[in-house]
């Protein structure tokens, strides 16, 4: 079931457009900003409000690397792993993060508290390694930098704050 | 006329020509996969690429059109290099299980790899996984890493279905076709993405490795389904149809066929198929097989003795050449009680003139009136949805929304009220416009009026009279119309005067014990508007000769049944909607003792005649003419009542005969508008009674917002469901027990 | 300027205030001379209004070149679209900004947003576009705030919206948030992505300036080509091409990235030789290195060795060194660097962002980095060697659209410089450069 704000929101957006079909990436950014990636009923949703195939919302989903299919962890921290940033250790950070947390890529922490992904690059080339903790930038990443971020999200989460 | 050169031979074609096209003019022939003559061009697998001198980049012959002067290399190194490029790229990801293939023999791939690949293949590289017989319906089955992602059958269904259920899923090397996660693939046109899948990807469930494509035989034939008559390629290996493929023709299928008429085949080997004469002794019902000169001297000796008291019924369904035994049978007899019209089918012919399915292409308005074109003529479906991007406006009246946001302007009218509505349009059409915001009929009118090249698909059902005024108002604006309704060869059936009585008249005389042999040419109990009362004629007759395939539940009743060819095992004609009279060839011979409608016909008439002289009389037959008949208005149902409309569905009880749709045989449903369902307190999917009209049975509730509230859709030809009779009928529809309903289950 | 300071004299324009405190904000930007040039050409403050076509005249004069990477000449851009019939005209500014090593245009949208606006409203002007929107790629979501902020003060000013300083001229703005694909920053990807859809290409003609977003005529253009409109109205397109060179007029922001000093973006004028770049603006190598190969324009252009750091940085010298300016992302490589490995990254990078319409892209990008993936972690083959050799050439000016060219561009200059790097790792089985493998 949709909630009434969240529709009438998706309403908004609608209109705001010449042709209704360009709302559609739009509310799938709505729909995965509050409920952390797109499931099945949230596809189907979409594709109601949309008037559009699931299929076809699914096509769409599926072609954007920002759209998630299944859960990610509440701290989703991703590192470029483009030239600029691989040729100043980007890639090495991958790897740490990964060995410290014990992860696949976009493969949540039992404790659902950490996932790490690779995205290509964000166009901060200067401050490399650069990275996203939940889509905001963080960067000249260090191993001991890292580190030192995951101590504070854990220590934000368990203080109960929100996310970053 | 532009002019060019390819490979240096000076071709002259239209503007706007494909360098495709323009180079197989001129002999050399491109390779291509993602092109599909049927659909735009995407450019997308650059197998077809060309060079055109002073452009630095070879181009793709499937999008590139001529330019004057143009000088085109189809066979230059550049070209070759760039094509075993392409081919050496797709087979890079591509599983070696072409021999268990169900397309080997006639895949692009493959084709295309021996004629103009020879390049050794290059080291075995690991393939990306990817999924592999993936069911996506009860009749395509896809294998995801045989697809070259030539997007197909993807654009297909967008751009000329215009239902995306198929779509491309990921992005790079992962790009797969699929559909939504739970959701069939249960498009009535899903069968076409087989045939045009270029490798193996899509693959059809039936079909699977039931045969490989050089072992099968072809004859060329026409789908008997349904009034369209798409054209197709039967085949056969060992004496077992094995598939149908389209055969396309421009004027009348423009390429497609429905899932219906393309997995509808295996009926012809049903195992309770009638392969010789049998007479039935009505008390016992103790069968007999008979050999035919008895079967034949006893069905005469009755049939003489009935004389003018014989009853002929249906006939929609026999060849051209049978329609016109079967005419000779009639006038043999001297009977007047000869109707093939069994079912809803009122008028067989329009008044004014015939429109040609193709006169669909070139008009500007399209009025349907009591047509719903994916069931009726599914294939039609496509050429009209065609015909509105081409720029035509639709409109429609009927008792069920069709075409959805499609129409321009929609009338929905209560069950039996097509014939008001016509007469109303009729009286709009000729008055001066209506304003603007006009709603209903007057928006119909509207629509229509502004036309200047109209064609109308009526159902034939009600409204002759009305529609001939419409007729008339529409004077040169209307192109024609095409009915739509009866058996599928109803127009042949007509043409050959098989309707000198109603059906329904004659069956009540039965009934009353005034006629005293009855000849079925056709299942009468499939369209009967009242079963029951074919059932009473049917016990009260004292001889009934059915011409027969499988035992129907006419043919089951019938004291002797002569066994007929089915169309595939003939060489023949066939009747369709536009009156076109089209062959179709032999297949397979006959089973058993089985013989054409036409020689049993000729032989009970006791007449000589060979199938040429049949056909050449047929064709020698006047245009019947329209008769405006009066119809009686419906009673108005009582106030708040549901009312019942029945209408045809694409996969009716005629599937119970075919064991490639078993799954799709359908169970007693009546569909209402979702408001109604809320009201009534039922939701879909769930079991309810239905009541009225003296019948009372269990349904199946389904929501459909085509509707209007107060109606509730029954499907015809649905055993168990009295769907004609119950039409314009109130009817009470209340939820079962959810207890009873386990019980029952 | 960033720090550093330049010592070649010239006159910027883009970066003139870019580091002023709060520039994003729009009485900032009017201190700096901001919106000048549109109440000069709409309102007729101090002169009189500007036609529509006297704007377009000036970007023609200018010599303005497209910066989203094919240096295109604007105003021909614009004189494409057909006359106005009462309907819709879209322009949309390309801020997709996704091309390895590239970062300008993030820059100008984070701290110089009004200029951007400012020069899409005159675009829009000069060639009576009706609406505009600015697609920015999906991980742009802080940017997209600031953008949204001072769309809102620029509508709160009378700057966009009905009858812009009584001009009788309409003109719309808002963002659109793409999703994460690097082909949506070609133009006609991008325009699919507008409309709702996957981010294919499009097949053409029709060109977007007769049929672009909803069937509509539309101009595409980068946010760095858009964000010189205003100088050149203001300052006269005279003064804008006599910054330049003969053919390209103005300055261009290098983004200057990878192993070198001081890491940035910097304005220069068009024609800057790339040692001035690399030594005056980047500082040099990293101390104690040496630089072996430079990326002029992002990682979808073929590399320069040191030999050729004397290029004037245009787009036809460029060229005719088999490399392109493109975005002019200039990456940086030195001793340390394996050049098989950064093929290995880039040919990554495509196979992950081919959208997979075509087959030479698609599956070529992908067995190349296979291929390549074997080679660097030392378990290639000759027959790999010899893929790497073959299959560039297959897919290089057969694909679809410039992204097949753009993944095969570094790989075939780093073959064609570097071979003897590739030989050794599958004759070692190792990469033989030691070091950190950067
Ligand atoms: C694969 C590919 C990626 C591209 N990415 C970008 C991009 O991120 N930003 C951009 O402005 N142009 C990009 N372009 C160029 C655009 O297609 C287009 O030429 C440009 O936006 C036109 O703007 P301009 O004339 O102002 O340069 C890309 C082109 C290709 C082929
Ligand atoms: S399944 Fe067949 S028709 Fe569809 S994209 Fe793949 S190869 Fe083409
Ligand atoms: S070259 Fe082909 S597959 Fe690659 S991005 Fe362009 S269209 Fe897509
Ligand atoms: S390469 Fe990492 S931000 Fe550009
Ligand atoms: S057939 Fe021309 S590109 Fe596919």
């Amino acid at each position: 079931m949709i909630s009434e704000a969240r529709r009438q929101k998706a309403m908004e957006i609608i209109r705001g457009f010449p042709q209704k079909s360009s709302a559609v990436i739009p509310l799938l950014h709505l729909w995965q900003d509050e409920e952390g990636y797109l499931s099945d009923d949230a596809i189907a949703e979409v594709a109601e409000i949309m008037g559009m195939p699931p299929a076809e919302v699914q096509e769409v989903v599926s072609f954007y690397s920002m759209f998630h299919r299944r859960p990610l962890g509440r701290y989703h921290i991703e590192v470029c792993r483009s030239l600029s940033c691989a040729l100043m250790g980007g890639r090495d950070i991958l790897d740490h993060l990964r060995r410290r947390l014990g992860v696949g890529l976009n493969e949540p922490t039992p404790d659902g508290l950490f996932s790490v992904g690779a995205v290509e690059c964000l166009a901060r080339c200067d401050l490399a390694p650069v990275g996203q903790v939940n889509l905001e930038y963080t960067d000249r990443l260090t191993p001991e930098g890292v580190d030192r971020l995951l101590a504070d999200l854990r220590a934000r989460a368990e203080g109960g704050g929100a996310g970053a | 006329m532009i002019h060019l050169t390819v490979d240096g031979r000076a071709v002259e074609v239209p503007e706007g020509t494909l360098i495709l096209d323009a180079a197989k003019e001129a002999g050399a022939e491109v390779p291509t996969f993602c092109y599909h003559h049927l659909m735009r061009p995407v450019a997308a697998c650059r197998m077809c690429l060309v060079e055109v001198e002073r452009r630095p980049k070879l181009e793709p012959a499937c999008a590139v059109t001529v330019a004057e002067g143009m000088a085109v290399h189809t066979k230059s190194d550049r070209v070759l290099a760039a094509r075993r490029g392409v081919l050496e790229f797709l087979l890079a990801q591509h599983p070696l299980d072409c021999p268990v293939c169900d397309k080997g023999g006639e895949c692009d791939l493959q084709d295309n790899t021996m004629n103009h690949g020879r390049f050794r293949s290059r080291y075995e590289d690991p393939k990306i996984k990817k999924r592999k017989r993936v069911p996506l319906s009860d009749l395509v089955v896809l294998d995801e890493e045989r697809c070259i992602v030539c997007q197909r059958c993807t654009r297909f269904m967008e751009e000329v279905v215009e239902d995306p259920q198929l779509a491309l899923r990921q992005r790079g090397a992962y790009t797969a076709v699929s559909t939504f996660p739970g959701r069939p693939f249960d498009s009535l046109f899903s069968g076409n993405t087989i045939e045009m899948c270029p490798v193996g990807a899509l693959t059809s469930r039936p079909y699977r490795f039931r045969a490989r494509p050089w072992d099968n035989r072809t004859a060329e034939s026409v789908c008997t389904h349904c009034p369209v008559g798409c054209n197709l390629a039967a085949q056969e290996r060992d004496g077992s149809m094995v598939r149908v493929l389209s055969r396309e023709n421009p004027d009348v299928d423009g390429g497609w066929l429905c899932d219906r008429g393309r997995f509808g085949y295996r009926w012809v080997h049903h195992p309770r198929r009638y392969l010789a004469p049998l007479g039935r002794e009505r008390a016992s019902r103790r069968e007999t097989p008979l050999v035919w000169a008895d079967a034949l001297e006893q069905a005469r000796a009755a049939l003489k003795a009935a004389g003018p008291r014989t009853a002929v019924l249906g006939g929609g369904r026999l060849t051209a050449e049978g329609q016109m035994a079967a005419r000779r049978l009639v006038e043999a007899l001297g009977t007047e009680l000869v109707d093939h019209r069994t079912g809803a089918l009122r008028f067989a012919t329009p008044p004014g003139p015939r429109a040609r399915i193709a006169d669909l292409d070139r008009a500007d308005r399209i009025l349907l009136l009591g047509v719903v074109p994916e069931s009726d003529v599914p294939v039609l479906d496509l050429r009209i949805k065609a015909a509105l991007r081409a720029g035509a406006r639709l409109a429609v009246v009927g008792e069920r929304r069709t075409l959805g946001e499609r129409a321009a302007a929609t009338a929905l009218v209560p069950p039996r009220g097509l014939g008001a509505a016509v007469e109303a349009l009729a009286e709009a059409v000729a008055r001066p416009p209506a304003a603007a915001g006009a709603e209903g009929v007057e928006a119909v009118a509207q629509v229509v009026a502004e036309g200047e090249r109209v064609v109308v698909l009526w159902s034939g059902e009600a409204g002759g009279a009305a529609l001939a005024r419409l007729v008339q108002a529409l004077g040169e604006r209307l192109v024609g119309t095409l009915v739509t309704g009866g058996a599928p060869s109803a127009q042949g059936a007509a043409r050959a005067g098989l309707e000198r009585g109603r059906a329904g008249e004659i069956l009540a005389a039965a009934a009353q014990g005034d006629v005293e042999a009855l000849v079925l040419l056709d299942d009468l109990f499939e369209d009967a508007p009242d079963p029951d009362l074919v059932r009473r004629a049917l016990e009260r007759v004292p001889f009934v000769l059915a011409l027969a395939h499988l035992p129907t539940e006419s043919a089951a009743r019938a004291d002797l049944v002569l066994p007929l060819a089915a169309p595939v095992e003939m060489s023949a004609h066939v009747v369709n909607l536009e009156g076109r009279v089209q062959p179709i060839a032999a297949l397979l011979p006959p089973p058993g003792e089985a013989r054409p409608d036409w020689e049993v016909l000729l032989d009970l008439a006791g007449a000589v005649a060979d199938r040429d002289e049949l056909v050449a009389a047929y064709r020698a037959l006047p245009e019947p003419a329209f008769v405006a008949e009066e119809e009686e208005a419906p009673a108005p149902p009582p106030p708040g009542a549901l009312v019942a409309v029945s209408g045809r569905i694409p996969f009716d009880s005629g599937v119970r005969w075919e064991e490639g749709l078993r799954t799709r045989l359908p169970r007693p449903y009546a569909a209402v508008h979702p408001d109604a369902l809320a009201r009534l307190g039922l939701r879909p999917g769930e079991a309810a009674r239905l009541k009225g009209g003296g019948f009372e049975g269990e349904v199946e509730v389904r929501a459909d917002d085509s509707l209007p509230v107060d109606s509730v859709f029954l499907p015809r030809g649905v055993i168990g469901l009295p769907a004609g009779r119950l039409h314009g009928l109130a009817v009470e529809l209340e939820a079962v027990a959810a207890a009873a309903a386990a019980g029952e289950a | 300027m960033p720090e550093g300071g330049a010592a070649t004299a010239f006159e910027p324009v883009l970066f003139k205030d870019i580091d002023t405190p709060e520039l994003y904000r729009r009485q900032v930007y009017e201190a700096h001379e901001g919106y000048a040039a549109l109440r000069r050409a709409l309102g007729g403050e101090g002169s009189e209004r500007m036609t529509p076509e006297a704007v377009l005249e000036e970007v023609r004069v200018s010599n303005l070149r497209g910066r989203g990477g094919a240096g295109f000449p604007t105003a021909r851009k614009w004189q494409f679209l057909p006359p106005p019939d009462g309907g819709p005209r879209y322009l949309v500014c390309n801020a997709d900004e996704s091309e390895p090593g590239t970062f300008k245009d993030h820059e100008i949208l984070r701290k110089n947003p009004h200029m951007l606006i400012e020069g899409m409203i005159l675009a829009g002007y000069a060639m009576r576009a009706t609406r505009g929107f600015i697609y920015l790629r999906g991980e742009f979501a802080q940017p997209k705030r600031v953008v949204d902020a001072a769309i809102r003060e620029a509508y709160e000013a009378g700057y966009l919206g009905r009858d812009i300083l009584g001009s009788g001229f309409d003109f719309d703005l808002s963002t659109y948030l793409g999703a994460g694909a690097y082909i949506c920053g070609e133009e006609t990807a991008l325009l699919d992505s507008l409309e709702g859809k996957r981010g294919f290409p499009r097949l053409r003609p029709p060109f977007p300036a007769v049929a672009g977003l909803y069937g509509r005529p539309t101009v595409v253009n980068n946010v760095e080509t858009l964000a010189n409109v205003p100088a050149i109205v203001r300052r006269g397109g005279a003064w804008f091409a006599s910054l330049g060179t003969e053919r390209s007029g103005g300055t261009k922001i290098f983004s200057i990235s990878g192993r070198v000093a001081r890491p940035g973006n910097y304005e220069y004028p068009m024609g800057t030789p790339l040692r001035v770049l690399l030594y005056e603006a980047a500082g040099g190598p990293l101390p104690g290195r040496a630089f072996k190969a430079v990326i002029p324009g992002g990682g979808s252009a073929g590399l320069l060795v040191p030999s050729q750091f004397d290029l004037p940085m245009d787009f036809e010298p460029i060229a005719q060194a088999g490399s392109m300016l493109g975005s002019a992302g200039v990456i940086v490589m030195d001793d340390s660097t394996c050049m098989v490995r950064a093929a290995t990254w880039l040919m990554e990078f495509y196979a992950d962002e081919s959208c997979g319409k075509c087959t030479p892209c698609r599956e070529g990008t992908k067995w190349l980095e296979m291929a390549l993936e074997r080679i660097e972690t030392g378990r290639g083959t000759p027959d790999d060697l010899e893929l790497l050799q073959g299959l560039p050439g297959q897919i290089l000016g057969n694909t679809f659209c410039g992204l097949g060219d753009a993944a095969v561009g570094f790989l075939m200059s780093a073959v064609r410089h570097f071979w003897p790097e590739f030989e050794a790792h599958v004759a070692e089985g190792r990469c033989p450069s030691g070091g950190d493998g950067r």
